[in-house]
């Protein structure tokens, strides 16, 4: 599976990047932690490293006067030689020089998608008539050999604009696919919005949820715990809110009891690297936080990292998944805040859909991960009676590759008894 | 902690692979946070390779008049250095200050802003363009470049530098503005040595380390 290289965020504020040069040729096979490519930001040079070994594939060419966004995918590192060429196949920069060529005459001619009799089109051109929704096959080339270039697609960009408004503007800022002209209709069916599977925080959800499935072997424990004690606990704990400093919510405490259990089966706080499992001495916990977009259409999603979590209180717990939740949603979040997670919690239950189970998907390179469900009141058997209680459903969702079923039974049992006898857990 | 290396007039080139040297050293913790000042003879350095097209002389003009060409890898496009000019080089690691580049750039400004003041110069930031300016006018440049986190090339603070090398080009491909130096605004010359002590003391104040005074400055030239 392809690597991706994205334009980083190297800073809180940080918005764009130039793509100065690219450091290897297309095609070139590179090690792990090679700089591959040199972007410019703020008067500073900044090296880029492959994160993997592999092929590089580039996507984007090196444009000086191009600002290309934070987490813009760029190229991508193909894992086989056949990868790459699948990938070249698919379009981008082909085999040819590293660097932007805009009069676009040493461009390969490999660079024409698949469907034969088309013009040869320069990668700049490409990008820019998929940017703005161009259909290369109404372009003439002005270039060599009727080469379409970058001046032939902004001219056909002028001549749309002139032409009736355009539909709904596409979600999420980074790459817009283009404008939909306000009737585009695809098999008798209308389209409202287009939104990028590429690029962006769509594509990066796409493409990380895509893969995890690929990757790993995964299956769901499914159950139902008994949230009565849970639910006295947190009320004495509101009303001690000013004491705290914070207010305990049904997630701190899922946090402190998922830490506890990890600690007594480590093997759920693991990830696979390479042809090795690495279990994990810290416990670093990745909190869900859904991230509402600008439109009905568009949602996102991000997994601040709670560090350390085994080593820290409720209320500390409480206080720093409230700052990194706060952060992501006024969009302050800091990669660092994102990365290094060992295990997964995700609340399942808070948009109100009732009692039910999900199939939550791993966070990779995690191991394990944790929905966890509503809490309705249920009626249950009790010492024989039917009593009703709050109970919360949980979907343990599981590689196994790392943990089998018995192992990932005596999680859940463990983490049941926790949350049913709270006590347990100082 | 902040270690202080001031050479005298050293050569663009020479420069470059000292901090090369310092970065390595820095990356595998051998050293602390390192600033270098120092002066560059004559030259003019290039960030990006078009930056040819900011030259408005030949390069002949260039050779008759001694002022070198070298290609940089640091940010940012053309710009002059020489004698009389402040350079100084941090060479600090930035995953101890949150990985920020903008924050770096931001600090950088901001010793030189406290400098110029400590001259009773009003320097100040321009929202469009990177570096320190006084009214209209540039006077210090800064360019920077980053390998895994830690800086190497800075800032350039004009102090009695001749200002006519900068007709010569577009510095940093900025066409419309002008630069000046604390000579031509002052009407005197400073000591680059209190200039230099300055730029010590407010770096320090401002990245927040604590001067190492063990290490005499001496270039390791090679």
């Amino acid at each position: 599976m392809a690597r991706e290289i994205n334009i980083p965020k190297l800073g809180m504020s940080m918005r764009e990047a130039t793509l100065v040069e690219w450091v290897v040729q297309e095609g070139a096979l590179v090690n792990q932690g090679q700089v591959i490519l040199i972007i410019e930001t703020e008067k500073t040079k900044w090296e880029v490293e492959a994160a993997a070994a592999g092929f590089v594939h580039i996507l984007i060419p090196a444009d000086p006067d191009r600002k290309e966004p934070v987490g813009q995918v760029v190229g991508l590192i193909a894992e086989s030689e056949a990868e790459l060429k699948t990938l070249q196949a698919e379009g981008g920069v082909a085999a040819g020089p590293a660097k932007a060529e805009p009069k676009a005459a040493k461009a390969a001619a490999q660079a024409a998608p698949a469907g034969g009799g088309r013009a040869p089109v320069s990668p700049l051109a490409r990008r820019l008539a998929e940017e703005h929704g161009i259909d290369l096959a109404q372009v003439k080339g002005t270039g060599p050999g009727g080469r379409i270039v970058k001046e032939d697609v902004l001219e056909a960009i002028e001549a749309k604009k002139a032409a009736p408004a355009p539909g709904p503007a596409p979600a999420a800022a980074p790459a817009p696919t283009g404008e939909a002209s306000a009737a585009e209709t695809i098999d008798g069916k209308r389209v409202q919005a287009t939104l990028s599977l590429k690029t962006g925080m769509r594509g990066a959800i796409a493409r990380h949820m895509r893969e995890s499935l690929a990757v790993s072997a995964q299956l769901t424990l499914t159950g139902e715990i008994d949230m009565t004690e849970v639910k006295k606990l947190r009320e004495k704990l509101l009303q001690q809110e000013d004491r705290l400093g914070t207010r305990i919510t049904y997630n701190d405490i899922f946090v402190l009891a998922v830490t506890r259990a990890l600690r007594d089966f480590p093997i759920v706080n693991a990830s696979v690297v390479g042809n090795e499992i690495k279990v994990w001495e810290d416990i670093h916990i990745g909190v869900a936080v859904a991230l509402e977009g600008q439109d009905p259409y568009s949602s996102g999603l991000i997994v601040p990292v709670i560090r350390h979590a085994d080593r820290m209180s409720l209320a500390e717990i409480s206080k720093a998944a409230k700052a990194l939740a706060a952060k992501a949603r006024e969009g302050k979040i800091l990669p660092d805040d994102v990365t290094g997670s060992t295990f997964t919690l995700t609340n399942l239950g808070g948009a109100g859909g009732g009692y039910g189970f999900g199939t939550p998907i791993i966070n990779q390179p995690e191991s394990a991960i944790l929905g966890t469900g509503a809490i309705t009141d249920r009626a249950v058997v009790r010492g024989g009676e039917i009593v009703i209680r709050p109970i919360m459903t949980y979907s343990l969702t599981f590689d196994h590759r790392v943990i089998d079923g018995y192992p990932a039974t005596l999680f859940v049992a463990r983490l049941t008894e926790l949350l049913e006898n709270p006590l347990l857990m100082l | 902690m902040l270690r202080v290396y001031r050479l005298g007039l050293t050569e663009y080139g020479q420069a470059s692979h000292f901090q090369d040297r310092l970065l390595e050293a820095r990356l595998r913790e051998e050293v602390p946070d390192t600033l270098v000042l120092l002066e560059h003879p004559s030259t003019l350095t290039l960030g990006r390779e078009d930056d040819g097209r900011h030259l408005l002389v030949d390069r002949e003009a260039l050779t008759r008049r001694g002022i070198s060409l070298v290609t940089t890898d640091r940010g940012g496009s053309i710009t002059w250095h020489g004698p009389g000019q402040v350079v100084g080089y941090p060479i600090i690691d930035l995953k101890h200050r949150g990985r920020d580049i903008q924050k770096y750039i931001q600090d950088l400004e901001e010793v030189l802003i406290r400098v110029l003041a400590d001259f009773d110069l009003c320097g100040g930031r321009d929202d469009d363009h990177v570096g320190v300016w006084v009214g209209e006018e540039k006077i210090a440049a800064i360019g920077v470049r980053v390998r895994r986190w830690v800086t190497k090339h800075g800032f350039a603070l004009n102090v009695n530098n001749d200002l006519a090398a900068f007709s010569l080009i577009h510095p940093c491909g900025i066409m419309d503005r002008g630069v000046t130096s604390t000579a031509r605004l002052l009407g005197r010359h400073l000591s680059l040595d209190a200039v230099c002590d300055r730029v010590v003391i407010r770096f320090a104040e401002v990245f927040n380390l604590t001067l190492d005074y063990s290490q005499a400055g001496d270039c390791p030239t090679q």
